[in-house]
């Protein structure tokens, strides 16, 4: 069906390039031609927010461009969530998702929540300067499968560590799989830190999640 | 120690401050600060600078650099020893201490600091967002900034006493207006730029041995 592949490649431009009005009707005409929202999201909106995470770890595109794309991904997902929802795809348990305590920034932190989402995980966001207390009230009352922390400046890099340690404390570490993000941090940082995982970008964090399942 | 010789390599930001406590001895290169916004920049170009300061006789390269979103990882000094603040950002610089900055940081963390020379670069909000006019056009422009600074809550002035003029407050509190933020004055203080320029390296400095790479586990403390 050529007809289908180009309006996926049109669709995949659209949220490369942000170019939000065409987002809507691009995803309407691929549902109304059979494609199911699993695919739409899969196949077509994941990946082009993966080519804009690329663009930008290569300083090719600013931050402006990724949120530009990730407000016109999150047109999509407002569309498909729904359907997601009643086809039963977001089954693949919960994550709860937060920026540590003292860390205010959540432009990486949306964009992994949203192709959470969109990968079929139920994603509770307790948004920003998220305290090790509230990470713990939001495991006991939503019983995640996943723990993710995100932390975008150096100086709330230890934040990550003294919340892993409240866990400890609390007795909740081994409920959850704790996985940690941000652009300063590396997969040396993580192991020091005892998380179980550390995703250099929203498509890794996916990936691990997916694995750990 | 009046023999001793130091190479400062330091952002453009902080030239004011270091200035202040030139002495002879010390010799100075002041880089762009719009490697601020580029980190994986920053490397490159100061170690191209430390490389040719291989053949000088100093006794120490003073980098006068934080670990700034780890843009100084890596960069080493084949011939002198490397005295480094040991600073997130150069922030803990004008507040005078790291301590200061942390209880800062504790009290709004939602803080965006500018200082004369950040003004004076263009690198405060409305700087960045006439940037991005250019690139954008107006309406994304203030889209963007505004959705990249949301959870900010107040703008401060820091004052290190190095001549802030009225014309810096007065855009300074531009900045506040333009994002609906809070407009603060915070005093700062010249005390870590003195002893680092003068040679009084306590715990709040990083020496690392020539060859020794910069690596973010020396400064972050667990």
């Amino acid at each position: 069906m050529p007809e289908i592949t180009t309006l996926k490649e049109e669709l995949q431009q659209a949220i490369i390039k942000g170019k939000r009005d065409a987002v809507e009707p691009l995803v309407r005409k691929l549902l109304f031609d059979g494609l199911n929202p699993e695919a739409i999201m899969n196949d077509v909106m994941i990946p082009a927010m993966d080519v804009v995470g690329d663009q930008y770890s290569r300083n090719e595109i600013f931050l402006p461009e990724m949120m530009i794309a990730a407000r016109a991904m999150n047109i999509g997902l407002d569309i498909l969530r729904p359907m997601l929802t009643a086809q039963g795809a977001l089954g693949k348990g919960k994550v709860v998702i937060g920026s540590v305590k003292g860390d205010i920034h959540d432009v990486g932190k949306n964009i992994v929540s949203m192709v959470l989402q969109g990968a079929g995980y139920e994603v509770i966001d307790l948004g920003i300067d998220v305290a090790p207390e509230k990470f713990i009230e939001a495991i006991h009352q939503h019983q995640p499968k996943f723990v993710l922390m995100s932390a975008l400046i150096t100086l709330t890099m230890s934040m990550m560590d003294e919340t892993i340690w409240t866990f400890k404390k609390a007795g909740v570490r081994e409920k959850v799989k704790i996985g940690v993000g941000g652009a300063p941090l590396t997969q040396k940082f993580a192991d020091q830190i005892g998380a179980d995982f550390y995703g250099k970008d929203a498509r890794a964090a996916v990936i691990k999640c997916n694995t750990l399942i | 120690m009046a023999n001793t010789k130091y190479l400062v390599i330091a952002c453009n930001i902080m030239k004011d401050e270091i200035l202040r406590f030139q002495t002879n001895g010390i010799s100075f290169v002041f880089l762009e600060q719009s490697l601020h916004r580029t980190p994986q920049k920053m490397k490159p170009i100061i170690q191209e600078e430390i490389d040719r300061a291989a053949e000088q006789e100093l006794d120490y390269i003073i980098l006068s650099y934080g670990l700034c979103s780890n843009g100084i990882l890596g960069v080493k000094a084949n011939r002198h020893p490397m005295v480094i603040p040991k600073v997130h950002d150069c922030i803990a610089l004008f507040l005078g201490s790291c301590n200061r900055y942390m209880e800062e940081q504790k009290k709004e963390p939602g803080t965006y600091y500018l200082t004369k020379g950040w003004i004076e670069e263009g690198k405060s909000p409305l700087g960045i967002y006439k940037e991005y006019c250019q690139r954008y056009g107006q309406e994304t422009a203030e889209w963007a900034i505004k959705e990249e600074l949301k959870n900010y809550t107040r703008i401060a002035l820091v004052d290190v006493g190095t001549d802030l003029s009225e014309t810096h407050r007065e855009h300074a509190r531009e900045n506040a207006r333009f994002l609906h933020l809070r407009y603060e004055e915070m005093a700062g203080s010249l005390a870590f730029f003195e002893k680092m320029l003068r040679g009084w390296w306590n715990e709040d400095f990083i020496i690392i041995k020539p060859g020794q790479e910069v690596t973010q586990e020396l400064f972050l403390n667990f």
